[in-house]
Formats: C-alpha cells, structure tokens, sequence
C-alpha cells in the first residue's frame, strides 16, 4: 500500500471537482467526503499505490453520515434492497423473470451488525 | 449466476430480461441468487466492514455455478474488491463463521459483467446489421485497473459489431451517484452528457447510468444486451 504525496492526480479526474461540487484535493482527504459519483477513476489515476477508494471509505467513518446514506441503509437493514422498493416480483412478473427471496431481517442483522449498532446509536443521526 | 443488483431489480427489469435472452441465447444457462441482497454499494463501506460479509453472503451462493454475472458497474466492483478480500485465509474464515449462520460458505468464485463475457466472445459471433445511432456511456468502475477484464472499449466495438452509428462523446462519468450527495450536481453532469450526445440515445451497461440519463433528465438509454439480442436475432 503507497503512501498519499497530495499530488492530487485523483482530484483532477474526478468528475464533483471538474462540476466544481468538491474542493481539488486528495479525494480522500477533501471536505466533500460523500460528494463521489463512484466511478474509481480516483483509484485508476493514482500512481502511489493507494487505494484512494478504501481510504475515502475510511475518512467517512468519522464523519456525519447523509440522510440519504441513512436512509438507504435502514431500508438495507429491513429489507436487503438499498433503494426504494416497491413490489420488485411484481415489476419481474410483467417482464417475465422469476421472483426473487428477500433477506429477513433477522439474517441482515446478523450480516452487518455493525451497521446496525452504528445507525442505532445517535452519531449517525448527528 | 446472474446477479441484477438493487437499481436493475428495483428500476431495470427490462435490461435484466433482455440480458436472461442474450445468456440463453448464447447457450448459458441462467440461475438466479436463491435470496437477493444488495453488493453494500457505496452504502455499507461508507460506515462499515461488514460489507464484505454482506457481499461473500451474494458470491457464496454461487458456490455451486460457474460464477457470478453482474449488470452494474459497482456491483461488478464491489464483488470483485470482495473476493480479493477473500484470499486471506483469516478474513475468510472470519466472513465464514457469519455465513454459516445463514447456510452457506463462501469458498472460491469469479465475477464478471455480462458485457467483459460477450466482449470475449464477439470474435464468434455474427452480428445483423442495425439501424441505430448511439453515443457510449462507459460503465466506469468496470474499468478500474487490476479489477478490469473488458477494454475500455468494449461498448465501443459492440457497437461498431452491430453497425450502428457511432456518435462520439468523451469518456466521462455520468455522475449519477452524485444523487446521493449532491441531487444539482448529479443533474448538471447528467445534461452534459445528453448535451454532447446531440440527440443519440446512450448505450448503457449499467442501471445507475440509465437511472440518471432516462429516469431523472429523460434522455434515450438502450441497455447493451437489447442491442446484442437485436443484432444477434435472439428478439
């Protein structure tokens, strides 16, 4: 694993910094921390060796999460689906694809009981 | 094993019906996850490492198939940063013990977008000609080096495969996850892109690029597998 030398040759491919949406700086380090359209080119440009994604990743953690990250996660604890759903069979029906089973929430639970403990304590809402 | 991810299950089943006739097609056979679970997206990681649990949950199912087939950009990327997190020995017996509450084990298994397996093919294939104009919308993180199968230009050369026209745009993210965190911005990425497409729908392989160029601004999206089982005469 490299080491970050701030040459932000991240930063110049990404595309919230050319929109002008983040501040030109390491993508991992900037102000703008969820503002990512999750393309990788980040990851693709460096030459360090970093892996600006599991660092951008890591700068989140200790930061405050947005409503929408919240919200997607909480329909992911109940339901496995991150975003809104409604009668996924039914949509699969009229196209002619077999149903699909949904996780419980018992067995999401025991996947990602951190994310559980960490969306029910009050950082996350902060 | 095709997995359709969250934005092709909740929002594209046509791109996942169109991919189901293009795999039969070509004579796979096609099986689906016995329970569905979103890949953790940009979700999980963002707060947690149990997204590599809530990924091997997905590949581990794939355990007794050849491999798992994605439709997405990210759920390719996500499954993929999974399974090299899995060579550890340690992490994987780690991951294990929470899967084996739920049944399964994950062992071994490989991940590919259904674009890189028809890329690989396309030296046997024969395609009709179409009458179609498209511009190509890049899936991004397929391409992130050292995760990537498929060149760059794998929308590209379908597209020329099929005889379509080619309208040339710059290989630029769409910007639809910006939604997540920036909904104007995401936007104003979004109408660039139809801008410079002047007209021509885009070819897509990934549902978060159709979400944002067809459902939020209204543009023409044609999913990659609709062109191939239209030039293949699989329709």
């Amino acid at each position: 694993m490299g080491e970050c030398t701030a040459c932000c040759r991240c930063s110049r491919v990404c595309i919230a910094v050319k929109l002008g949406g983040a501040e030109s700086a390491p993508v991992h380090l900037r102000r703008e921390i969820f503002t990512c359209s999750g393309c990788w080119r980040c990851v693709a440009a460096c030459r360090e060796g970093v892996d600006v994604y599991a660092e951008m990743m890591r700068s989140r953690r200790g930061r405050r999460l947005p409503e929408s990250y919240r919200r997607a996660l909480l329909r992911l604890l109940s339901s496995g689906i991150a975003l809104p759903a409604g009668d996924v069979n039914a949509l699969r029906e009229m196209h002619g694809l077999r149903r699909v089973k949904l996780l419980g929430g018992e067995e999401l639970r025991k996947l990602m009981p951190e994310v559980e403990r960490k969306l029910s304590g009050r950082r996350a809402f902060e | 094993m095709l997995y359709p991810g969250c934005m092709v299950l909740t929002h594209f089943p046509e791109y996942e019906a169109s991919a189901r006739r293009l795999l039969e097609g070509l004579g796979f056979e096609v099986v689906e996850p016995e329970r569905f679970v979103c890949c953790s997206s940009v979700f999980v990681p963002s707060v947690s490492d149990d997204w590599l649990t809530l990924a091997a949950y997905t590949l581990a199912q794939a355990a007794e198939h050849e491999g798992v087939l994605t439709l997405c950009g990210t759920c390719t990327a996500m499954l993929r940063r999974a399974v090299q997190e899995l060579e550890s020995r340690s992490t994987r017996r780690r991951v294990n013990s929470v899967l084996s509450e739920l049944g399964v084990e994950y062992s071994e298994t490989k991940v590919m977008h259904v674009l890189e397996l028809l890329d690989g093919m396309m030296h046997e294939l024969e395609f009709r000609r179409v009458r179609r104009r498209v511009a190509v919308q890049n899936p991004c993180n397929l391409f992130v080096p050292e995760l990537s199968i498929a060149g760059r230009d794998a929308l590209e050369r379908l597209a020329i495969a099929t005889g379509a026209e080619l309208v040339r745009v710059g290989d630029e993210c769409c910007g639809s996850a910006l939604m997540l965190a920036d909904e104007e911005l995401a936007l104003r990425a979004g109408r660039r892109r139809l801008q410079e497409a002047e007209g021509a729908p885009y070819l897509v392989a990934c549902g978060n690029c159709a979400f944002l160029l067809r459902k939020q601004l209204g543009g023409e999206v044609v999913f990659f597998t609709e062109l191939a089982v239209e030039a293949l005469g699989l329709g």
